[in-house]
């Protein structure tokens, strides 16, 4: 629609254009259609129900409007009077067709049109109603700031500038969906980015053809590559703050209106490891949390398939006063060891999804039907051993160490327990090297996402498997240009 | 060409002659150990003359054919080895049928990606070695008894291991198969490094199984079982999983080589990966069939290995373009 509207000038006659407006948006009842006389010019203003603000359409164009003197006898000079006299919204559009006279007028701006004239001219005077910054949800912290992204796209901009106020930091505003129109904003820092990197990311996204964008999971995609990989090669964040300190290495940000997250690109596999708590801290307290998270890792992944291979396969490797332990266990249990894994993990994702789509008060409590009632009641009626379950338990409680992972943690963890209950140890080291090379064979936008560890950068490593103090942090700024796969470990 | 780093060639040598390293048979006296060490000598120093002979040339389809064959070769003695390992640890799994598919699986996804996959992999699965080693180490140091080594010096014995070490390290068509697709110099030293760093862990594996007697072959595993880290039962899983893993790696980057190779041949075959892993699976198979054993299937790829030395004696220079 808003391509062929885009070659549609704007019809001069007054009640002519207010007839097509209205024939285009087929009487929508959100449309106010005002018409006033301004000097001696017919017009009319044009907006979109609550999408304004009461005041500021008032102060900015209602009130300026009145000043208009009666001599003016003709749209053109009308305008010109408007656009060069008077102290109107600062963010204002000269629109010559259909399709920009709808988004912006749909965007929250206040239109006017004047008899006689093929133009309009948009006045930003948007007051609709909507979320104020808060503190993430997703991304806890505790010494650092509580600000959050929020649905609108300008506030999310506004927070990264204060954040940034080098004139080097970069944002670009544009309209991605063919119906939709949302504006995203491309946000990077021009000493720190390539040229190269920058069109492979505006090639990418002028590949959407999607109708709407309505949330971040509709642009990934396409700025991911296309072969199938396990983990993303973009990120996202729901704190400027973060958003920030990526942007200071030489990433890419890309702001969606509507959606309080920002994506990153390119995103490394380590990133995941970092938060932002890590630079508040002593730093060898926030290496020692750092290694933790590793470990967490491994063992939220591996943990249930390597007692089930040792289980199933491998009892002799266990020490005697452990078997025992585990045979003790294992005993009462009436189902195999693989089944009652598989079933353990099963039900714990089935209570974590449902406890997530219910009613927050609601959700609470099917955690703790879920966790506690389910769970003692399965282990005292013998349908899961004890071991079984504190192997589950902490599998799922390492998981949540590193959130981004949530998704790809739980599906390989069952894809581990089956390659260890079904082939063993060596079921577990195949899947972990197919795993390994899928990692490694993985590129964002030329950047090995499993970079820096391999190909291997010393320096990175002051902030990857350490977290040096700041005094050795700061020298040298540290860009991640150099990891970019030719630049660095692979030539 | 993919880009690899030079640290790249050295860990994909390392780890793949570690895979042979611990799949093979261990020195067991002093006339072994010499030998060790004088095939590592002489197999690094092949592997720079082929890195001097290579530099600058293009391989034509001769070349590309031979090469194919050898790595078939290198990939089915890989295979054996492999299963030779299985039948003397446990990998968990005792069907060979079965085990060979969920290896041909991992093989022919992990060859079907590019090769500088394999290589980052590789220095990930050299870390992991290495970290493994340290925990052998530790593991063995307190049963460590020096006496045990047979210090007697026979040097009809001490050549005859040397040929036999030498037919071993089909890894050396591996490093070729290398040179051959990155013709700048310079990368000899590397693959040549990594081949002596992984005949060094063989002679201190070897020194560590005399040390610590009643192991036997493969020793590896013999080794992990008599060397638990911090008297940990159990420790073995991390050479086993470390076992899996370097074999995995190992295969799929001879498949790998050996698929690119082949699509040299033949420009407009499809499927090369899925063919050269079915073809060297076969060749592992014809292998136990004909009741060949590892070390001739190795000794003949390693004949192949120096035909194509001598052949690239024989090709042009070529300017050398980098690929994209």
């Amino acid at each position: 629609m808003f391509e062929e509207l885009k070659n549609e000038s704007i019809i001069p006659d007054l009640d002519e254009n207010i007839k097509r407006i209205e024939a285009i948006c087929n009487d929508t009842s959100d449309l106010l259609v005002n018409r006033f006389r301004c000097g001696n010019v017919n017009a009319c203003l044009l907006c979109c129900e609550a999408m304004f603000s009461t005041a500021m359409i008032t102060e900015l164009v209602l009130h300026p409007l009145m000043w208009v003197p009666e001599s003016i006898n003709d749209a053109y000079t009308l305008f010109d009077f408007i656009q060069n006299k008077l102290l109107l919204s600062a963010d204002r559009l000269e629109v010559t067709n259909y399709a920009d006279l709808f988004r912006t007028l749909n965007s929250g701006f206040a239109v006017v049109i004047a008899d006689g004239i093929p133009l309009a001219l948009s006045f930003g005077v948007q007051g609709f109603e909507r979320r104020s910054v808060g503190e993430p949800s997703s991304e806890g912290n505790i010494l650092g700031s509580h600000e959050g992204f929020c649905e609108v796209i300008r506030i999310n901009m506004s927070l990264l500038r204060r954040r940034l106020k080098s004139p080097l930091f970069h944002m670009e505003l544009f309209t991605l969906g063919t119906e939709c129109k949302t504006d995203v904003c491309l946000c990077y820092m021009h000493d720190r980015v390539s040229k190269d990197f920058i069109a492979q990311i505006k090639q990418r996204l002028r590949k959407i053809e999607l109708e709407a964008i309505l949330t971040s999971g509709y642009v990934r995609p396409f700025l991911e590559s296309e072969r199938a990989h396990i983990f993303d090669s973009v990120g996202t964040s729901e704190r400027p703050d973060v958003v920030c300190a990526k942007l200071i290495e030489g990433r890419v940000a890309l702001l969606i209106d509507g959606i309080p997250f920002a994506l990153t690109m390119p995103k490394l596999i380590t990133e995941s490891f970092q938060t932002l708590d890590d630079y508040c801290f002593k730093p060898f307290y926030a290496t020692f949390i750092r290694l933790l998270k590793y470990a967490a890792f491994f063992i939220s992944i591996f943990l249930p398939s390597i007692y089930v291979a040792f289980g199933v396969h491998h009892p002799d490797m266990l020490n005697p006063t452990l078997m025992d332990i585990l045979r003790e266990g294992e005993e009462k249990a009436p189902f195999p060891l693989l089944a009652e894994a598989l079933g353990v993990l099963l039900m714990y994702e089935i209570i974590r999804e449902s406890g997530l789509r219910l009613p927050r008060g609601v959700g609470g409590t099917v955690s703790i039907v879920g966790g506690l009632i389910i769970g003692d009641a399965a282990v005292s009626s013998g349908l899961i051993s004890t071991p079984m379950l504190t192997i589950a338990a902490v599998s799922v409680l390492s998981g949540f160490v590193i959130s981004d992972f949530a998704p790809q943690i739980a599906i390989l963890r069952i894809v581990f327990l089956i390659c260890g209950g079904l082939f063993g140890l060596f079921g577990i080291a195949a899947g972990a090297t197919v795993v390994l090379f899928n990692i490694c064979a993985t590129e964002s936008f030329g950047y090995p996402i499993s970079s820096p560890i391999s190909p291997f950068d010393l320096k990175a490593m002051r902030d990857t498997a350490l977290r040096l103090g700041f005094r050795r942090l700061q020298k040298g700024n540290f860009t991640i240009k150099k990891l970019r796969s030719g630049e660095h470990g692979d030539e | 060409m993919n880009k690899i780093s030079k640290g790249q060639l050295f860990t994909l040598n390392f780890t793949s002659g570690a895979f042979f390293v611990f799949s093979a048979r261990y020195a067991q006296n002093l006339s072994e150990l010499v030998a060790t060490a004088i095939s590592a000598v002489i197999i690094a120093a092949v592997i720079l003359i082929f890195a001097a002979i290579t530099k600058n040339k293009k391989p034509n389809i001769f070349i590309n054919a031979v090469m194919f064959a050898v790595l078939l070769c290198a990939g089915a003695g890989c295979i054996a080895s492999f299963f030779n390992a299985q039948n003397n640890a446990d990998f968990g799994i005792d069907h060979k049928l079965l085990c060979a598919v969920l290896l041909g699986c991992a093989v022919i996804y992990c060859a079907s990606l590019k090769l500088n996959a394999a290589a980052r992999s590789s220095s990930i699965v050299f870390a992991a070695t290495i970290f493994a080693l340290v925990l052998l180490l530790i593991g063995a140091f307190p049963k460590l008894r020096l006496s045990r080594i047979d210090l007697s010096f026979d040097l009809k014995k001490s050549f005859d291991y040397c040929l036999t070490a030498i037919s071993n390290t089909a890894i050396a068509a591996v490093a070729a198969a290398l040179l051959i697709k990155r013709p700048k110099s310079g990368f000899g030293g590397y693959m040549s490094l990594g081949i002596v760093c992984a005949s060094i862990l063989s002679i201190v594996l070897s020194i560590l199984a005399i040390c610590i007697g009643n192991v036997d072959a493969p020793k590896y595993f013999e080794l992990a079982k008599a060397a638990q880290p911090f008297s940990v039962q159990s420790g073995e899983w991390i050479y086993i999983i470390i076992y899996g893993m370097l074999s995995v790696l190992c295969l799929s980057l001879i498949v790998n080589l050996a698929a690119d190779c082949l699509l040299q041949v033949f420009p407009k075959i499809r499927f090369q990966t899925v063919i050269s892993a079915l073809l060297t699976f076969v060749c592992a198979h014809l292998m136990t069939r004909f009741s060949l054993s590892t070390q001739t299937v190795l000794a003949a790829s390693s004949i192949g290995a120096v035909v194509l030395l001598s052949a690239m004696l024989f090709i042009p220079k070529t300017r050398y373009q980098k690929d994209s």
